[in-house]
């Protein structure tokens, strides 16, 4: 098991320098400059050569990534062009406001799995067709429409929710905070209600029918150890292979959730840094969404060895 | 079993679930006030807070580093403009701002500024002319980059002889002398003379200003969230009415609307679609003007083209844009039509230019007066070219332009003219219409005027193309009137000279003059003391109040 983790990492940083070479040309290649200077012409453009000169943006493009890499590779992520200061900073900031929104996304999404379990043991009832049918309407709505709906009927109606934001200023408590969460976090929630609970349900109905589970019933186990340590046991495997991309799901930000819901997040910043042109915010952002993928990918398949006896790694 | 191991946490989950909905519906939004007056009547009265709808969070605080309009809004809430100000109910005059009386001497260069007896900054320091000429010389300094460091290219000196005085000397006299001697909003020297003008790691007054002089002080700024601003003691037109400012930072102009509709603000920006609808809610009003320093939208011509170097066909195709329609079916109403360089909004405004009134008729013959005949599938045909047109706008985003595209498109179809429209992202969009091979014909897009007309020169000049002047339109007559215009001091004159230069534009056509914007937001009925003038709303911001 550790060579296969010590040679999973050493591939790692091979993508990663993959990576980061494609995200870099990709960037520069797309026309146009840093846009608060180009699109306001009243610079001069002496100004615009000068600041250029400072930011590094004259160099030809491979010289540029070689400074970038060696920059990153003292862990100096450089400083945004926008407001110069450092990215880590800015990336610092928003970051606790998308991991808070993700996780309890998350979390509450994984109550798909016991949906899920339920509907696949009652098979026919109208628990069963309704979950079947929601997920069916839930993947065909864009969750973030929906959030918008929600708010806009909730506004003209009975104020319930927050018309968006992360927390009211002034009133900075725990329960305001709670109150703000619930419905981004519930909306956000809806893919894994649905994608857990029809992985789930079809899981757990061809296990069901697997000849242990009759053995195991045979011997006189009550139907709670049946579905507890048989069942679910082998039910929840592909599930750990999913949860491989929740791990960078916590920190990419969707922008039109958060735009809808005003939510101050990742997502937000990195299309505001990729139409302004602001390279150095923009590449860290690939680097550590790549990260993110990488880790977690490798999680899952360790877990995933660790979970199913039959898989063994060297 | 399953279910009742879920039934079993299902209970307290769904308590809680109760408990949150149950503090969301009674608890009430602190910022607002609880008290909910009637809409009209209520003496200004000290006290209160106002919160406000944003869409973009501004760069920085730093006023010589900034180019975006959102980081302009939050740091004219905590610097105080300048010497002085223009006159909100008559934009062509100034009056008195930081600076109490003014002088130009004889020989017509030389500027004399009298500061106010007792302006402080917010840490109780006098303000003087030495954090005017301080500011000054920084900005000035080639390695600091100020974006609008050509402003400073006719001055030739700038002096403070004594606290109170500032002595500004122009290269040459000039009618727009005045707004030019005003070059600097002052930051104070005694702050900033420690810190790194441009570093702001090092700087925290760039991020953070903590010594101000505007009507308000920064509280707390968490980015792309919400900004709080609250009354500065020492304000030199006297302490707001307002306690607290807060901007709070929403991610689109829709949800901007519901937040103001829902009370949830007291102002915000309105959607045009939405327009109507503000109008008949009871508790704001939408205050609405047309803004001397106007938003116009045109259609440029790229006179690169041999094609589109024929005056002719230029007016043809002016004649073939139904103005009317673009205000009534595009922009909502929202908008007049405009036929000149200037707006109906500019003291120089000429009524009697050439108009190209909307004629699909007249379009027609024009274009068979250039000699262009329509060919075997009705697209019209010179010489064995065909007249194809390449449309670009941008950002894509944009619905108006991109309407104002289609519209076009369709119009100049009927005429024979074949219109194919490109939408490119914004930074794409000013690359490709501003670096050769300069592959396009036309090009939807707009320009936000100055009160002062002379500035619009950088638009027509040949110096600035391609920078400015996108079309690489020529005409040194033009030029010519500007720089006259520039230094005539009499307004009648002056107003000839501009009015000349509207005619010849008008009649050469680089642009098809579309519409110029009306500007409006809505405000609720709880803060008083909101007046509208051609420069808006903000200039008396001190004066607001909750009822």
């Amino acid at each position: 098991m550790l060579r296969f983790v010590i040679r999973r990492l050493i591939q790692s940083v091979f993508i990663l320098l993959g990576v980061s070479m494609l995200s870099f040309a990709l960037m520069h290649a797309a026309p146009g400059g840093l846009t608060t200077l180009y699109a306001n012409p009243r610079i001069p453009a002496a100004t615009i050569e000068r600041l250029e000169e400072q930011f590094g943006l004259r160099d030809p493009i491979p010289v540029q990534y070689l400074k970038w890499l060696s920059n990153v590779l003292q862990l100096n992520f450089g400083y945004s062009l926008i407001d110069q200061r450092p990215v880590v900073d800015k990336i610092a900031e928003r970051l606790p406001a998308t991991i808070q929104l993700s996780l309890a996304s998350i979390l509450l999404g994984l109550l798909g799995i016991p949906l899920g379990v339920y509907a696949a043991m009652h098979r026919g009832s109208w628990i069963d067709n309704t979950v079947r049918v929601f997920t069916v309407i839930g993947n065909a709505v864009p969750h973030w429409w929906l959030g918008l709906m929600i708010l806009v009927l909730s506004a003209n109606t009975i104020r319930i929710f927050p018309l968006g934001g992360m927390y009211t200023p002034g009133n900075d408590t725990l329960l305001d905070r709670l109150w703000h969460l619930l419905l981004p976090a519930t909306i956000g929630a809806m893919g894994g209600w649905i994608t857990y609970s029809r992985y789930i349900r079809s899981e757990v109905l061809e296990v069901l029918g697997q000849d242990f589970v009759r053995t195991a019933r045979a011997k006189g186990l009550s139907e709670r150890l049946v579905m507890g340590r048989h069942v679910l046991r082998n039910a929840l495997i592909p599930v750990v292979t999913i949860m491989g991309g929740t791990l960078a799901a916590l920190v990419s930000g969707s922008v039109l959730f958060e735009s809808t819901f005003s939510w101050p997040g990742i997502g937000r910043m990195a299309v505001a840094a990729a139409f302004q042109r602001d390279y150095p915010v923009l590449m860290a952002l690939n680097m550590l969404g790549a990260t993110l993928v990488i880790l977690g990918n490798l999680l899952a398949d360790i877990a995933y060895g660790w979970v199913d006896p039959r898989v063994r790694y060297d | 079993m399953i279910a009742a191991r879920f039934g079993r946490w299902c209970r307290p989950a769904l308590g809680m679930l109760i408990a949150l909905l149950l503090a969301a519906c009674t608890g009430t939004d602190p910022s607002r006030s609880t008290e909910r007056s009637p809409t009209s009547g209520g003496a200004a009265r000290q006290g209160g807070a106002m919160t406000v709808a944003v869409t973009a969070d501004a760069v920085s605080f730093h006023p010589y580093k900034t180019t975006d309009a959102a980081s302009r809004d939050y740091q004219s809430l905590v610097y105080a403009n300048g010497l002085l100000s223009r006159d909100p109910h008559n934009p062509d005059n100034f009056i008195p701002e930081l600076a109490e009386s003014w002088s130009l001497a004889e020989d017509r260069v030389t500027y004399t500024f009298r500061l106010r007896p007792d302006i402080r900054w917010s840490d109780g320091q006098p303000i003087t002319s030495a954090d005017f000429k301080w500011t000054f010389e920084q900005a000035r300094r080639p390695e600091n980059a100020y974006p609008y460091v050509s402003n400073f290219d006719t001055i030739a000196a700038y002096e403070a002889p004594d606290p109170r005085t500032i002595v500004v000397t122009l290269k040459e006299p000039l009618a727009v002398g005045l707004e030019n001697a005003d070059a600097v909003v002052p930051l104070p020297k005694h702050i900033w003379e420690k810190l790194d003008w441009n570093d702001p790691n090092r700087n925290p007054e760039i991020m953070a200003p903590t010594v101000v002089s505007g009507p308000f002080k920064l509280k707390e700024w968490v980015r792309d969230s919400h900004a709080i601003f609250v009354a500065n003691d020492l304000y030199f037109k006297g302490r707001p009415k307002l306690d607290t400012y807060e901007i709070r930072v929403v991610g689109t102009p829709q949800m901007a609307f519901q937040k103001l509709r829902a009370g949830e603000v007291d102002q915000a920006s309105i959607p045009p679609e939405d327009y109507e609808q503000a109008k008949r809610l009871d508790h704001i009003t939408v205050y609405e003007w047309w803004p001397a320093a106007a938003t116009w939208s045109y259609i440029g011509f790229n006179l690169r083209k041999p094609y589109l170097q024929d005056v002719t066909v230029r007016r043809a195709l002016a004649h073939a844009v139904d103005r009317q329609l673009i205000i009534d079916k595009i922009q909502y109403g929202l908008a007049q039509p405009t036929y000149s360089a200037f707006t109906p909004t500019c003291w120089c405004y000429n009524p009697d230019v050439p108009r190209y009134d909307y004629d699909p008729a007249r379009a027609r013959a024009l274009l068979a007066q250039a000699g262009w005949v329509p060919g075997p599938d009705n697209v019209l045909t010179k010489d064995g070219q065909r007249l194809r047109l390449r449309l670009l706008f941008g950002p894509n985003s944009n619905k108006v332009r991109e309407r104002i595209a289609t519209v076009v498109q369709e119009e100049f179809r009927k005429l024979g003219v074949e219109v194919e429209i490109q939408g490119l992202e914004w930074a794409a969009f000013l690359q490709a219409i501003k670096s050769p091979p300069f592959d396009w014909d036309l090009v939807v897009l707009g320009w936000v005027s100055t009160v002062d007309p002379h500035w619009m020169y950088q638009v027509w000049a040949e110096q600035n193309i391609p920078q400015l002047n996108a079309g690489a339109y020529v005409n040194k007559r033009v030029e010519e009137l500007f720089k006259q215009g520039a230094r005539e001091f009499d307004r009648e004159r002056r107003k000839q000279i501009y009015q000349e230069i509207q005619r010849i534009l008008a009649e050469d056509v680089p642009y098809i003059f579309l519409t110029m914007n009306k500007a409006y937001t809505g405000i609720s009925n709880r803060i008083g003391g909101v007046e509208v003038s051609p420069l808006g709303i903000g200039y008396n911001i001190e004066q607001w109040y909750v009822k």
